[in-house]
């Protein structure tokens, strides 16, 4: 999963739902904000930087190739 | 379904509200003319700087002119470079662009962005950025919140901003003339109709999702950013406006783009000079550059050592590459100053601040990672000249239409420094414009737009035994993935824009809510940009000079630098496509290098023979 919302520190402001460039975020029937459309993510990271709670995380795939290699993990 | 209509009448409409848009549209108020800016997502991270920049070129006069780098050097340097090279651009936007870039660049501190820094040793409190393509320096700047603070100043100017508006189509008058635009909302059930007297296109100029993973950005998700979806072009081509170089949207994949590491690559770039690029058993290929500085007295001499040494390394990286080497790019040599910098760097730019947030996440230092090259074998994506035929006022075939920005077709390099100096231009030249037209729609003509549009959404919202736009678009990606291969044929084109057109006529898509529309409208819109670039493609034929062939690992741009005073641009043919009246694409032919500027109308509009390359 790309974007992450720790929902301890949303309030709920719906910021990251009025900027995301791609819309990809969704309010379920409670009106609350979600990540509705994961998958059209290309990590801007524009919800994390301006997420005024610092509540939102958007992470590569832990150590995972093509994005970095530990260098222990090779020498 | 029921689509609401909300009317709303103004001077000038912007679409897009990236950097050149919101430049524009403030440029507009500060002449004295109200504008609307229909923005499909929202201002404060639109567009291709929505994440930040670090680095933006211009002439600057306060250090250039001391290393005796001058105006027309830069100019002739720029003819020099991709497809201008090939003489498939416009001198005269180059020229306007080096001689205002300056004002118009460092214009953005009026912003609140901060270009200069206590430690500088350079004039004025510059950072600059040695840069390997155009010119040899870039400013270094602050530019993370770049569209956060230009949002802030277009609402400061009084800039009428609607958020969430996807513009499908630009209304003309019954002259022909355009005359407004149409948008779809992405929230509500709502159409916005903006009449206008002029109007400014300024979306972005890529097409990377016409083929399959063909971004560099995005590897392992389905979707590369909506801004690449040729949408600009099409909007200007339905409005009858002539696109050109289309069939270099696609060019050769044989080089090396690192994901992740593009923006920030080695060598040049953000990693330069720190990095080293080695293999698998810990060989170096490239060694880290020696550094120089732009104040040293012989700057230019070293400047163009090490371009002519980037571009060997280049093809190195790119032929070991080829060979199935895996290359990585290795900071373990970088000092803590070196690293501190890179840093500050990477937070302002783009995509590199998200790498860095992912590093401190698994606690992992630059110097103790390596980063893998990819290779890119298939299509990929250069914008460069292709887009909408402009002149250097930013005017198109289409009277009171302008474009700026990435979208520009003809303007040599694209990117930030020519959607600042352009998208002032489009809002100077269309603002004044505006003062002199009235408001020209034939209510019924308008309807009839308007109509257009609501029946289309209403078909891709009801239309529940449609296609998924995800599958729909698979099939586009399987078209161009096969047959968008270099070099092209007439076979593969010919099958191409066979298949192509046989989508267009079966598509079916259903939008379950309203973001899946706008998804939708994309997606006809990628369809459309395929058909364009194949059919420019063919048009091409047999003079497509270095577009058909081969160059090994593109070479070209820098092994045949000639000295600036011996550069000239050279006659090429551009061939313009536009949607005509009967809807189907038509063609005219360009010589827009030779004439300066001039923008050949539609009665000049020939039937066009093939003209050979040589």
């Amino acid at each position: 999963m790309a974007v992450v919302i720790d929902y301890d520190k949303c309030t709920n402001c719906k910021l990251c739902y009025d900027r995301c460039p791609e819309g990809l975020f969704g309010l379920d029937e409670q009106g609350k904000v979600y990540v509705k459309y994961q998958h059209e993510c290309w990590l801007c990271g524009a919800c994390q930087m301006d997420c005024p709670f610092g509540a939102i995380q958007v992470r590569y795939e832990e150590n995972v190739k093509p994005i970095f290699l530990k260098r222990d993990d090779k020498e | 379904m029921a689509y609401q209509i909300e009317r709303l009448k103004t001077d000038v409409v912007v679409i897009g509200g990236g950097l050149a848009g919101s430049l524009a549209s403030i440029r507009v108020k500060e002449d004295g003319a109200d504008v609307i800016v229909l923005e499909k997502a929202n201002t404060n991270r639109s567009g291709n700087a929505g994440s930040g920049l670090d680095h933006m070129f211009s002439y600057v006069p306060p250090v250039h002119e001391k290393v005796g780098y001058t105006k027309d050097f830069m100019k002739s340097d720029m003819y020099q470079i991709a497809l201008m090279g090939l003489g498939l651009g416009n001198k005269k936007i180059v020229d306007h662009f080096v001689d205002v870039s300056y004002e118009r660049v460092i214009s953005l501190e009026k912003y609140g962005v901060n270009f200069r820094f206590e430690d500088s040793h350079l004039a004025e409190g510059f950072r600059l950025v040695p840069q390997f393509h155009s010119v040899p320096t870039s400013f270094h700047f602050e530019g993370r919140d770049l569209m956060v603070k230009l949002t802030e100043g277009m609402k400061k100017a009084g800039v009428n901003i609607v958020n969430h508006a996807q513009v499908v189509k630009i209304i003309k008058n019954k002259e022909g003339k355009a005359s407004g635009a149409i948008a779809v909302s992405d929230r509500e059930e709502k159409i916005y109709v903006v009449e206008a007297k002029t109007v400014i296109l300024t979306t972005a100029g890529g097409a990377a999702r016409v083929g399959d993973k063909m971004n560099f950005e995005n590897p392992y998700f389905e979707h590369p950013s909506s801004t690449d979806s040729g949408w600009g072009h099409t909007l200007a081509m339905n409005a009858g406006a002539d696109v050109i170089n289309m069939e270099f949207m696609i060019k050769n994949g044989g080089l090396a783009f690192p994901q992740f590491t593009f923006t920030a690559g080695a060598p040049g770039g953000t990693w330069w000079p720190a990095a080293r690029v080695v293999d698998d058993e810990g060989n170096v290929i490239v060694e880290r550059v020696t550094d120089y500085s732009i104040d040293e007295p012989d700057y230019l001499k070293k400047n163009v050592e090490m371009l002519d040494k980037f571009a060997i390394q280049k093809v190195t990286i790119g032929k070991l590459l080829n060979e199935g080497k895996q290359l990585y790019v290795d900071l373990k040599e970088a000092t803590d100053e070196e690293v501190e910098y890179i840093k500050w760097s990477m937070h302002n730019e783009g995509k590199c601040w998200l790498y860095l947030r992912n590093l401190e996440y698994n606690n992992i230092d630059l110097r103790d990672v390596k980063i893998p090259y990819r290779l890119f074998r298939h299509v990929t994506i250069g914008a460069g000249a292709a887009g909408v035929l402009v002149n250097e006022r930013t005017e198109t075939t289409v009277e009171n239409l302008y474009v700026a920005g990435d979208l520009m077709g003809g303007a040599g390099t694209v990117g930030a420094p020519t959607a600042v100096v352009y998208g002032i231009e489009a809002g100077l030249q269309a603002a004044k414009k505006a003062k002199e037209t009235t408001y020209s729609n034939d209510e019924f003509f308008v309807e009839s737009q308007i109509n257009e549009v609501k029946v289309t959404v209403e078909k891709l919202r009801g239309n529940k035994g449609g296609e998924k736009w995800q599958s729909v678009l698979e099939r586009v990606h399987s078209i161009v993935e096969t047959f968008g291969i270099y070099p092209l044929t007439d076979g593969k084109i010919n099958s191409a824009l066979e298949l192509i057109r046989k989508l267009k006529e079966e598509v079916n898509i259903y939008a379950p809510d309203d973001h899946e529309l706008s998804r939708a409208f994309e997606v006809l819109s990628i369809i459309q940009t395929a058909e364009a670039i194949f059919t420019a493609a063919d048009l091409r034929k047999e003079n497509l000079g270095p577009f058909k062939r081969y160059k090994d690992n593109d070479t070209r741009i820098y092994g045949e630098r000639v000295p600036a005073e011996n550069a000239v641009l050279p006659e090429a043919t551009e061939y313009g496509l536009y949607i005509g009246e009967d809807g189907t694409i038509h063609h005219h032919i360009h010589k827009t290098n030779q004439d300066g500027g001039e923008i050949p109308y539609k009665e000049q509009t020939l039937n066009a023979p093939y003209i050979r390359w040589e």
